[in-house]
């Protein structure tokens, strides 16, 4: 399953890029985080909640960067799972930053293989969700980074 | 699995139940989606609050203002009641085609539309009907015209403590003819992988008074194209004019692809079960 999407930030790439690696601030915006921890510079453990209509999922799992080129390209895999559902993730992502007018386009592209229970709901109910999620993290981005702005 | 139980014994209580323990209760009705997803461990709610000791909302009945369908009455209830069937045949119709014999004696007309499922049955046909939604909540009471009930998968404009307690069709004027087409593409008693409801009023030439088209199963929540259905007003709904709608259908609304079709099957067919649901809607008159 792929999922790729894009939005812009008013803020120059620079800024956009560094916030990416301030872990703290940048994790507060994803929507359903839970716990975020730093295991060493490329590899980072966490908790995510996600929200399908009735459904609670829990997902804990480390996120592994393969790649950092800054000031635009960063890629990397995801491994994680939910006990509940006995469902598991595996993902490969790259995301790019590239300036635009008026700010710094965002695009990312994830190829995700969902197994277990929640994997029934297939690809038009987890791509609709992480449409959603993604509107919410760049609203979110955008609440950080274009405030700063004098 | 330790769950508790609740058993209000009516909606007001029901809701109030569901406002104190919050995102740790779930509502229960008939349960045919809620216990498959209890036993998938998709939900693990602390408490359930059943709405089987209600007496209130299960029946079906007529009205100054319309059809009213009790949100706890049964699939089944609606299929087999006299005044749905002179109401509009093709709404008992719709309901006599959801799932199997099982599933319709114990899944309700409330639970079916909160559950908000793209691949079912009812939420097309009650679109084309204009239906509107009374749900209730810690709030008192509301209406919800359907096409603004669904948001999205699973999704409804349902807040956490709100239930829904009946499904109101406004009358339909004589003369007026409806069709419900179900597409399943893997076996008889499986969910639907394209529904079509059309609604048709025509004059003594076969003129359009009155046309309504909506489509769902195929999409994410259930859609009219309200200008296609008004540009079409006064002209004869002949096979001509009934291809170019359902083109249009097909042509407009992004199909979603699932293990019931992909996308571009979809759309085919989207075409012809919206051809097939104007033909009946319109020989209804002939």
């Amino acid at each position: 399953m792929q999922i790729v999407d894009s939005f812009v930030v008013k803020a120059s790439r620079d800024e956009v890029w560094k916030f990416i690696f301030d872990i703290p601030r940048m994790s507060k915006c994803i929507p359903g985080i839970e716990s975020v921890e730093t295991v060493d510079e490329n590899t980072y453990r966490g908790k995510l909640v996600v929200k399908v209509g009735p459904i609670r999922s829990e997902f804990g799992g480390t996120v592994n960067l393969t790649e950092i080129t800054p000031p635009g390209r960063i890629a990397g895999a995801v491994d994680g799972d939910d006990k509940g559902s006995a469902s598991s993730v595996k993902a490969t992502f790259s995301g790019t930053l590239t300036e635009v007018e008026g700010g710094t386009l965002a695009a990312f592209q994830v190829d995700a293989n969902l197994r277990g229970r929640l994997a029934q709901f297939g690809g038009p109910i987890i791509n609709a969700t992480a449409k959603k999620l993604t509107a919410e993290f760049a609203k979110n981005v955008r609440a950080q980074l274009e405030h700063e702005i004098p | 699995m330790n769950m508790k139980y609740l058993e209000p014994a009516d909606f007001g209580e029901a809701s109030a139940l569901l406002s104190e323990y919050g995102d740790d209760s779930k509502v229960i009705a008939g349960g045919t989606a809620l216990v498959l997803m209890l036993r998938q461990k998709f939900l693990s709610p602390a408490v359930l609050v059943s709405l089987g000791q209600i007496r209130a909302q299960r029946g079906i009945h007529l009205d100054g203002d319309g059809l009213h369908l009790g949100a706890l009455a049964s699939l089944r209830e609606v299929e087999q009641s006299l005044l749905v069937r002179q109401y509009c045949p093709a709404l008992a119709h719709t309901y006599a085609v959801v799932g199997n014999i099982r599933i319709r004696h114990q899944a309700t007309v409330g639970g079916n539309l909160a559950e908000a499922d793209y691949a079912s049955d009812p939420p097309t046909m009650l679109l084309a009907l204009d239906a509107r939604v009374k749900v209730s909540g810690p709030d008192g009471s509301r209406e919800i015209p359907i096409a603004e009930f669904f948001l999205g998968f699973y999704s409804t404009v349902l807040g956490p403590a709100e239930i829904v307690t009946e499904v109101i069709l406004p009358p339909l004027p004589e003369n007026t003819h409806a069709s419900y087409q179900k597409f399943t593409s893997r076996s008889a008693e499986d969910r639907p992988c394209v529904v079509s409801a059309a609604l048709a009023r025509l004059d003594a030439d076969g003129r359009c008074l009155d046309l309504r088209v909506a489509v769902g199963a195929s999409i994410e929540t259930p859609r009219r194209l309200a200008e296609l259905e008004a540009s079409v007003l006064g002209r004869k709904l002949d096979d001509q004019l009934i291809a170019a709608i359902a083109d249009e259908y097909a042509r407009t609304l992004e199909p979603l692809s699932d293990v019931r079709g992909s996308a571009w099957y979809r759309r085919e067919m989207t075409a012809v079960f919206v051809r097939r649901a104007l033909k009946e809607a319109r020989d209804g008159h002939s």
